[in-house]
């Protein structure tokens, strides 16, 4: 229905827009074209880089969780309250989205590191130290993650229509079950669009994760820190890597432009 | 019987609002008043959607709302429903789980539930979409499954906005016959003055937050206490059966259309489009009829005159015609009114009520 629109596009945006497309693609055709396909399966399956896929994905996929478990409630609460100094909360909240990953890095090696003012509680009281640690990773992920979730509940429960919530109080249902049974089920698809984007977004972290939990080749050694690491010593298997990287997260975003982004 | 005695006053948007009023389960009720007067707030603050700033709510003789006793009930434990303008069907439930959603919430045994879910969908003649989901229905569907739901719930009080707003005139029609058979008692706000009389018995006025006039629709209509409430309430209503270009009229009488219909239609014409004669007139006028003069109010330039003839009817004229025409209570008089005045209603039951 929008089909006419186009002809009023002046000229020049197309050059500009032809332009940006290059520059967007091209990287992509460079890394396709020297990778080494022939080799691509066995350098995925080397024991090095099957443990950073395996450590990825548990890294990413618990991070994706804990976005769930923690960013549901917040964005929730930002959506819907109206207490005074919820919008401070809500700038700082969104902080790590815009920060460089290697200064929120820094930022949690201050607080959770092993002098860190809770770090070092958290040592002396449990003898727990994230950095070099699986969990730590796991939870630079979240840091970086968090608000790509936040943001989505956010969006979709500030634009839910309000009587449909009241529609299920006035049947009967409590606060509680109106949100599980009405509320949760009608935000679905962004819940769905959350978790692909955090997912995504902690599947590439890399500054925040080599700052805070470092890098170590069991532990914390993820996809792109094992990119980086290859890059300087084996350059072949750095193209696979980077490879295996836009394959997953092409992926993500199809399944995104499928079914949930279309849904809102 | 149920009770509803509301007296308090609320504040939205930095305007407030002031309710004072009983309602009993024995009539129906109009909420009735321009855009913003406040007919959603007074529905919204007895099913516990909008708080009371002041003042008390009791249904059924228990406190609901009352702030200074810090007394608030919450919408799920209130014996009342709150059926939105859109009806608020959820889109992710399929017809029968909506209708299912008030057992569900009121932690009914689910054999219990089962044939409850059952006697509705058959009385809402929705067993043949009980599978289907919202996005796929009609918007008369729609609101059928809403005001199901809202029934299944079994409220002493059904609190309806303006339940056919978004509605097309086939839809509203089915929409009215299957409100008039509800048992619930209604309390509808509405801007509809056909819905207002075809539905209930009482009327609540409101105005700029407040209530101004309450009472039956002849009070309301041979003393109404503001100018928008006699415009509101100019018309008149009748039923029949349509054959072509006539109307036989249930009470009686005939009447004569500028369209052909067939089958039971509801007309409704506006009080001002009757002429009134002392003698039989003659003229382009399709419908004349004989009357009696039974009531007249005089409102500033205006009279209001109740005829009763075949049919009762109300009429407004001004105050120059009704003086040189010298009728009073009891006169003999003719009525008349073009076809192309009369507005046709599809019916589904004429007959009843």
């Amino acid at each position: 229905m929008t089909a006419k629109i186009s002809k009023s596009i002046p000229p020049l945006l197309w050059v500009g827009a032809f332009i940006a497309s290059i520059f967007l693609i091209m990287p992509f055709i460079g890394l396709s074209q020297r990778t080494p396909w022939s080799t691509f399966f066995q350098t995925v399956t080397e024991e090095a880089v099957f443990q950073s896929i395996t450590l990825s994905l548990v890294v990413a996929t618990s991070a994706t969780a804990i976005c769930f478990l923690l960013g549901l409630p917040l964005g929730w609460v930002l959506a819907r309250s109206h207490v005074k100094g919820l919008k401070v909360i809500r700038a700082i909240v969104l902080l790590p989205m815009v920060l460089p990953p290697v200064a929120g890095g820094t930022a949690l090696l201050f607080a959770l590191g092993r002098k860190g003012f809770i770090g070092e509680k958290l040592d002396s009281w449990f003898g727990l130290t994230l950095p070099f640690t699986t969990a730590g990773a796991i939870i630079a992920a979240t840091f970086v993650s968090l608000p790509f979730f936040v943001l989505a509940i956010e969006t979709a429960a500030s634009q839910l229509d309000p009587h449909f919530e009241e529609s299920s109080l006035s049947l009967g249902a409590g606060p509680t079950r109106t949100f599980f049974t009405a509320s949760l089920p009608m935000i679905k698809p962004a819940i769905f669009a959350g978790i692909a984007l955090s997912w995504a977004r902690a599947l590439g972290e890399f500054g925040a994760t080599i700052t805070f939990a470092g890098d170590n080749p069991e532990r914390t050694r993820t996809l792109p820190l094992q990119l980086f690491v290859a890059l300087e010593t084996n350059p072949e298997r750095a193209m696979v890597l980077g490879m295996l990287m836009v394959i997953i997260s092409l992926s993500v975003l199809v399944a995104l432009r499928g079914k949930w982004i279309a849904a809102q | 019987m149920s009770t509803i005695q509301l007296s308090g006053s609320t504040n939205l948007e930095e305007k407030s609002f002031e309710f004072c009023i009983d309602i009993d389960s024995n009539k129906s009720v109009s909420i009735i008043g321009p855009n913003g007067a406040g007919k959603s707030t007074f529905l919204r603050v007895i099913g516990g959607h909008q708080p009371l700033r002041n003042g008390s709510l009791m249904i059924n003789d228990v406190l609901m709302d009352a702030p200074t006793d810090r007394i608030f009930i919450p919408p799920h434990r209130r014996p009342v429903v709150l059926q939105h303008q859109n009806g608020g069907v959820f889109p992710h439930l399929s017809v029968q789980d909506n209708i299912a959603f008030p057992f569900r919430s009121r932690k009914c045994s689910k054999r219990k539930a089962r044939t409850h879910i059952s006697d509705i969908l058959e009385e809402f003649d929705l067993k043949t979409i009980q599978t289907r989901f919202p996005d796929s229905l009609s918007g008369g569907q729609r609101s059928r499954v809403a005001l199901a739901r809202s029934v299944a719930s079994n409220p002493d009080f059904l609190l309806l906005d303006e339940p056919c707003a978004s509605l097309d005139v086939e839809a509203t029609a089915e929409m009215h016959q299957l409100l008039r058979s509800l048992k619930t008692t209604l309390l509808i706000a509405t801007h509809d003055p056909v819905e207002t009389m075809k539905l209930t018995d009482f009327i609540i006025a409101v105005d700029q937050g407040e209530i101004i006039q309450q009472g039956s629709i002849e009070e309301l209509t041979s003393n109404p206490a503001t100018p928008w409430i006699t415009k509101f309430l100019d018309l008149n209503l009748v039923s029949g059966k349509a054959v072509g270009y006539g109307v036989q009229l249930s009470d009686g009488g005939h009447l004569n259309l500028s369209k052909k219909h067939f089958g039971p239609v509801q007309i409704s014409f506006p009080s001002s489009a009757i002429a009134v004669h002392t003698d039989q007139p003659t003229g382009s006028p399709r419908n004349r009829w004989e009357a009696t003069v039974t009531s007249l109010n005089t409102d500033g330039d205006l009279v209001r005159i109740g005829l009763n003839g075949p049919f009762f009817s109300r009429a407004t004229i001004t105050n120059t015609s009704f003086k040189e025409l010298g009728i009073e209570l009891g006169s003999h008089c003719w009525a008349s009114i073009k076809a192309t005045e009369l507005m046709v209603l599809p019916s589904m039951d004429p007959d009843k009520k």
